[in-house]
């Protein structure tokens, strides 16, 4: 089944929360280009792990790129900015797309950022402490960090930003 | 702080690696077994996350620098 199709999977979802969940991953890029400092850097994680939602103020200055593209599509589509429906298609698709062509802050962007900022679905294959292995769909692997996700186990099916994997899906 | 940034492997011991910055060095754990000194290694939350191609390193500097701001 197409997950982005499925409606009730977000019940008491928040928002900014689930946004800060696929975000947060590609914080260190913000951190490096000056977009925020390192206790704003710390005090996201504490958020981010914790499941909480964040400053959406903040959030627009430390993510300028992801948030503008992110309320453009939410214009277009009639829906909220923070609709968890319209996040998970944002950075299931659209991101990607932008990533794919090259273009807005990708432009000459070295390939293995690119790769690391795709938002793409993978497998587990191996459960250590606090991290994991995952297999892609193409048949790369990489160690990534389970402290968004919490707890998994091999076999599960995850969707993996930068060095983080950020939900469990079917 | 160097999440975003390519650091060079400058040992292995076993799955630790340390990475040098220029400014600082680094450990990290790594599973990838041919990984080896002399690599470029992207770090996030203390794991070997990615291995970098050198002919992208110069890349990098730009890409970080990119200004580019969207038009609503």
């Amino acid at each position: 089944m197409n997950m982005l199709e499925k409606t009730n999977v977000f019940e008491g979802e928040d928002g900014s929360a689930y946004f800060l969940k696929y975000s947060f991953p590609c914080a260190g890029i913000s951190l490096a280009k000056g977009q925020m400092n390192e206790p704003e850097y710390e005090e996201l994680k504490v958020a981010v792990v914790a499941g909480k939602g964040f400053d959406e103020e903040k959030l627009v200055r430390m993510f300028p790129n992801a948030t503008r593209r992110l309320k453009m599509f939410a214009k277009e589509k009639c829906m909220k900015w923070d609709d968890p429906a319209l996040i998970r298609e944002y950075f299931w698709v659209r991101h990607q797309q932008i990533i794919d062509k090259r273009a807005e802050n990708y432009e000459g962007a070295p390939d293995v950022v690119c790769e690391l900022c795709k938002v793409l679905k993978a497998s587990v294959i191996k459960v250590s402490g606090e991290f994991a292995t995952v297999r892609f769909e193409n048949g790369k692997q990489r160690n990534v960090l389970t402290e968004i996700v919490g707890e998994l186990k091999v076999g599960d099916s995850v969707m993996v930003h930068q060095a983080h994997a950020v939900e469990v899906v079917e | 702080m160097c999440l975003a940034f390519p650091g060079r492997v400058i040992s292995r011991a076993g799955n630790k690696v340390k990475v040098d910055y220029g400014s600082e060095v680094r450990e990290a754990a790594v599973l990838e077994t041919a990984l080896k000194v002399g690599d470029y290694v992207i770090v996030q939350g203390g794991i070997v996350v990615e291995k970098v191609p050198k002919v992208q390193i110069r890349k990098w500097q730009d890409f970080l620098k990119n200004e580019y701001v969207g038009k609503d």
